[in-house]
């Protein structure tokens, strides 16, 4: 029986829809995508790309052949070559032999039919092709090893996504990289500032690069190697069958087969986390096994950080966060070592009244306790903004009651809590101390017994049941009241009244619901000894108020407001280990996306401080996210403090042609560094690095700004005799800016960089060291004065290393040796650091204050931004 | 005396062009093939096949204005070359397919045939029509496509597709029939 016309039609009908409906899978697709584009990478008509790029000699010539042949060669070539060979006898020899014997029938790709290709015979040609060539290869790789097999072109890796921009950079040149753009072997990219890209190899592999992360490949028989320069990168490596794909940074190989990982190198040294899989790390001589979730690093004082904070920048960052859910463990891998007085959170916290604007979180520990005053004090002084509003009486109170109660230290839990309310006017409260009490009854009466100690000091003791009903004394009261494990202590009721009702309201504090107390508790996870807090937003607002009636004063404001400095929001200065050698502190802003906290890029790696050499005196080195608008935010904080300063300006621009934005601001990168580094006599040696992702345009600028200067030296009736000398030595290429009294400077171009400095020799000696590796970032005095804690990268480092340079200097004026001098010399190396953290910057420093003093509230010349009187004056 | 040598600048990023192109469609290239084919190893082919043609070929030829339908047409192609190819036809006569449901004959074909074994019918059917009227069918009813975006992918009108369409439908079922009968029979020896 025959099914009817229209039964087979509805069959028919069905079936498409079927068909319709088939789609592979997604890890088929992308796996088959993979092998074709490798197939087509190492294709014969792909060599195109591997012909050379100017013909210089016959062998250029000859590697045209293959091309010519295939008819993929472009008609200009083409022309060259059939005229070459007419007059060359080797290189008509070659084409010969190339048009006999060269290739007979060994390209299956090539000779396939258009139409109908007979599969099996490419698949059986293709397998043929390939034994023999494994053959070849094997033997040939037992004669020569890897050295053939890693020059042997075909390997490219693709572009696959990309924000913002990307560069193929070198030794001569910097060229922008577009989506769908090809990396070769031993290629070096770098990923622009802001900007972050996915790179695809030919495996299949994915690699995610931060901003301004530099990576290249190489690749041979074992496989494929990532080296990372600097910067973070997260892996998705494909299946590698019998290969081998490994990360290499300086310090440290990681090897793998198919897994995600994240690896973060940077000045600290190197950081491998895993998010799926395993990887192997090599490291100092040892290999390490990690599996998912598991993280190490190569230098101990580099601390751990959570592996989803490792891949937390990446576009696929819920993907891992996923992937890393599922690993319960996680969090507990993160532990910190603890040291004495070290606190994780704080009950005495959660029981401050909602008012709170200032709050320090001391440790019990007599060390800490005998001095405590003089803690606060310097801490507070480190933002005038804080010490400025917190002063007078209520300090001077703060002392004694903060002395009384460390006199009962034995009595007491791990923690003292010192605060100071903002009242309604914008001014301090009375201060508040709070104590956990581990002997109530030892507490009390051991206060009782300085009742009349103090009486007779003219200070009274009142110990209170319940400021709610306490009766307030005429005469200066010492308020202590004691509930249950807790003891708090104040020269007025109303701070113990505000305490009692927050106490009561539990967890129903309103002071949890704030920021302030969400920013300190923060602080306290990650570990603390001293802390010191301010709520800068309210504290700000009230000198706002106070400048506000003056009309200099709102010109002011309008300034700062242009800089940002009036978002600033809470400051929060921690030490992890106690004492003066490593504190930070962090300064969060209400509003992220201008001023300075917009300015400053997120920590990346500083390739500028390759070009600084392990003598370096000084060194200053920041990156920012974009120049163009840390420009644009301070033409306009001047614009509003100096009515003339637009018109300058635009004189200034006129005059040279120059436009700031686009000629000067926009073809820099983020990347800044200044040192001293060499000789300061007979005048010192300077170096200015900053990276430059547009050559051209800032040449163009330079040579503007010489036309221009010679203009204003004919005007002043000076001879014009500026001018930009070009100079070759051993193939790179020097400019030198001269006058008629000589050199001005020197500056030249590597790696997307332009190094400036007095003289060429100082410019070969940076050139030297960013080869050679001998750079400060990996000498032992650099690394010693670097902070211990989970960042591998800052946002801005200023480093002085004084004892290099005034050692010889002291020894030469013998016995008149000045004696600040005389301490520069003794003490180490000290580093001021700063991290910006999106709506924060983490400020640090390391070192015994530092010969310079550098403390983090003067660092960066922000000393100026915590009071806001001197700002303007200062920075400008 | 040496010959003349100059120097000619090598147009940059001679290969960037095909990177974007795959990277923008080798999705559908593959979808489509794996439609047409019904394997993934077939379509990896044809996405090879189709990507080194247009290596090989250059950049101008035929890609613009569209180079989605182009890529489109050319996935199509060269899916229905592959169905076609001696290889292809031996293995649709139903080694892979399930031999259960056919040694029940007689009755209501729809029951016979499972509809992986249909699909393979229909795919190699629509691969023995003449390559025009296939690669409209394909368009059509594998991809979907309607009349006038298959007019204009061929560059021709929508009157023609329609009238393309109708005779290929007729073929079809009759090619269908046929090869339904033959794989009946050759299940009964």
């Amino acid at each position: 029986m025959k099914p009817t016309d229209k039964e087979l039609d509805s069959m028919i009908e069905k079936t498409f829809g079927e068909i319709r409906m088939d789609a592979p899978a997604a890890s088929d697709t992308e796996r088959a995508a993979g092998r074709v584009l490798n197939a087509l990478s190492t294709s014969p008509a792909t060599m195109m790309s591997a012909l050379p790029e100017h013909i210089r000699g016959c062998d250029d010539f000859q590697a045209l052949i293959p091309a010519y042949m295939d008819g993929t060669l472009s008609q200009a070539r083409t022309l060259l070559l059939e005229d070459h060979t007419r007059e060359c006898i080797p290189c008509r020899k070659a084409l010969k032999l190339a048009r006999t014997g060269f290739r007979t029938g060994t390209d299956p790709l090539t000779a396939s039919k258009p139409r109908g290709i007979a599969l099996a015979t490419i698949r059986r040609y293709r397998w043929a092709a390939a034994a023999s060539v494994i053959v070849g290869v094997a033997l040939l790789s037992l004669i020569f090893g890897d050295r053939l097999l890693g020059t042997r072109g075909g390997f490219e890796a693709v572009v696959y996504a990309m924000s913002g921009s990307m560069y193929h950079v070198s030794e001569s040149q910097t060229i922008p990289l577009q989506t769908g753009g090809t990396i070769k072997d031993g290629q070096k990219i770098r990923a622009g500032k802001d900007s972050d890209a996915m790179v695809r190899l030919p495996d299949g592999s994915m690699i995610e690069l931060k901003a301004r992360s530099e990576i290249s490949f190489s690749h041979n028989s074992d496989g494929t190697t990532i080296h990372l320069d600097r910067g973070n990168i997260i892996v998705q490596a494909a299946d590698q069958g019998s290969h081998h794909l490994y990360v290499a940074t300086g310090d440290c190989m990681v090897s793998v087969h198919g897994t995600i990982f994240s690896v973060d190198s940077g000045v600290k040294g190197s950081r491998v986390s895993v998010v799926q899989g395993e990887v192997q790390v090599d490291y100092a001589g040892e290999k390490h096994l990690l599996k998912s979730g598991q993280q190490v690093s190569t230098n101990p004082e580099l601390q751990p950080v959570p592996v989803t904070a490792q891949v937390s920048w990446s576009n696929n960052q819920g993907q891992y966060y996923q992937l890393l859910d599922n690993l319960k463990f996680v969090k507990k891998e993160v532990a910190y070592t603890t040291t004495d007085g070290v606190r994780y959170s704080s009950d005495l916290l959660n029981m401050m009244p909602a008012n709170t604007a200032v709050y320090v979180g001391l440790p019990n520990l007599s060390s800490v306790l005998k001095d405590s005053n003089r803690i606060i004090d310097e801490r507070i002084k480190k933002n005038p903004a804080v010490a400025d509003w917190w002063k007078g009486e209520g300090a001077a109170k703060r002392s004694e009651i903060v002395n009384k109660i460390a006199e009962l230290g034995q009595y007491i839990g791990n923690e003292i809590a010192v605060s100071a309310a903002i009242t309604a006017q914008g001014n301090p409260g009375n201060p508040l101390v709070v104590a956990d009490l581990t002997n109530p009854a030892g507490f009390r009466s051991s206060l009782e017994q300085q009742v009349s100690a103090s009486a007779s000091q003219g200070l009274t003791i009142d110990i209170i049941d319940n400021p709610a009903t306490a009766a307030t004394a005429s005469v200066n009261t010492l308020y202590v009241w004691i509930t249950g494990y807790n003891a708090a202590a104040s020269n007025s009721l109303q701070p113990l009244k505000d305490l009692q009702s927050a106490m009561a309201a539990g967890s129903g504090n309103p002071f949890l619901t704030t920021s302030f107390y969400a920013d300190i508790n923060a602080t306290y996870q990650q570990g603390v000894s001293e802390i010191v807090a301010a709520d800068l937003q309210n504290i700000l607002a009230q000198l706002r108020t106070q400048d506000a009636s003056t009309t200099a004063g709102q010109a002011r404001i309008a300034a700062y407001d242009k800089l940002g400095l009036f978002n600033l929001k809470h400051f929060i200065l921690e030490s992890r280990q106690g004492g003066d050698s490593n504190t930070a502190a962090v300064l969060s802003f209400s509003q992220s996306d201008h001023g300075i906290v917009s300015w400053l890029a997120q920590p990346g790696p500083m390739g500028t401080l390759d070009f600084i050499s392990p003598d370096a005196t000084v060194v200053a080195a920041f990156s920012v996210k974009s120049t163009a608008s840390m420009v644009d935010d301070i033409l306009s904080a001047l614009g509003s403090i100096s009515s003339s300063m637009p018109q300058d300006l635009n004189n200034f621009q006129t005059e040279t042609g120059i436009d700031i934005k686009k000629d000067l601001a926009a073809p820099l990168g983020g990347e800044y560094a200044f040192a001293i580094d060499g000789p300061l006599a007979p005048s010192p040696s300077w170096k200015l690095v900053v990276e430059v992702y547009d050559q051209a345009t800032f040449q163009q600028t330079i040579q503007k700004l010489v036309t221009a200067m010679n203009t204003q030296a004919a005007k002043d009736g000076k001879p014009a005799s500026f001018s930009v000398q070009q100079t070759e030595i051993s193939g790179q290429t020097y400019f030198t800016l001269t006058s008629a009294a000589g050199d001005i400077f020197s500056y030249t171009f590597a790696n997307a960089f332009m190094v400036a400095a007095p003289n060429k020799g100082v410019l070969a000696n940076a050139l030297k060291s960013q080869q050679s590796g001998y750079t400060l970032v990996h000498s032992s005095q650099f690394q010693s004065a670097l902070p211990s804690d989970g960042n591998t990268n800052f946002s801005a480092i200023v480093y002085s290393n004084l004892g290099a340079v005034a050692g010889p200097i002291a020894s030469l004026m013998g016995g008149l040796g000045h004696k600040g001098l005389k301490a520069a010399v003794s003490s180490g190396p000290s580093m001021a650091y700063a991290v910006a953290q999106g709506d924060r910057i983490l400020f640090g420093a390391t070192g015994q204050g530092g010969p310079l003093g550098f403390n983090p509230a003067n660092m960066l010349g922000l000393s100026g931004a915590f009071s806001p009187k001197g700002i303007v004056k200062h920075s400008l | 005396m040496q010959p003349a040598i100059r120097e000619i600048k090598m147009e940059a990023g001679a290969r960037d062009w095909l990177d974007t192109l795959f990277r923008d469609h080798h999705e559908m290239v593959f979808r489509t093939a794996y439609r047409t084919t019904g394997s993934a190893l077939d379509a990896e082919d044809v996405l090879q096949t189709v990507f080194l043609r247009l290596l090989k070929s250059g950049r101008d030829t035929g890609l613009s204005p569209n180079p989605a339908a182009y890529l489109h047409r050319a996935a199509v192609n060269a899916s229905l070359d592959i169905l076609r190819s001696p290889g292809k036809l031996r293995a649709l006569t139903l080694e892979d397919a399930g031999a259960e449901c056919l040694q029940i004959p007689g009755l209501n074909p729809e029951a016979q045939f499972s509809s992986d074994e249909m699909k393979l019918i229909v795919r190699r059917a629509v691969a023995e029509l003449g390559s025009r009227a296939a690669e409209v069918i394909a368009l059509k009813y594998f991809e979907g496509l309607d009349n006038s975006e298959i007019a204009e992918t061929l560059g021709t009108s929508q009157m023609v597709i329609a009238v393309t369409l109708h005779r290929a439908r007729t073929r079809l079922r009759k090619e269908v029939g046929k090869l339904l009968e033959e794989t009946s029979n050759e299940a009964y020896r």
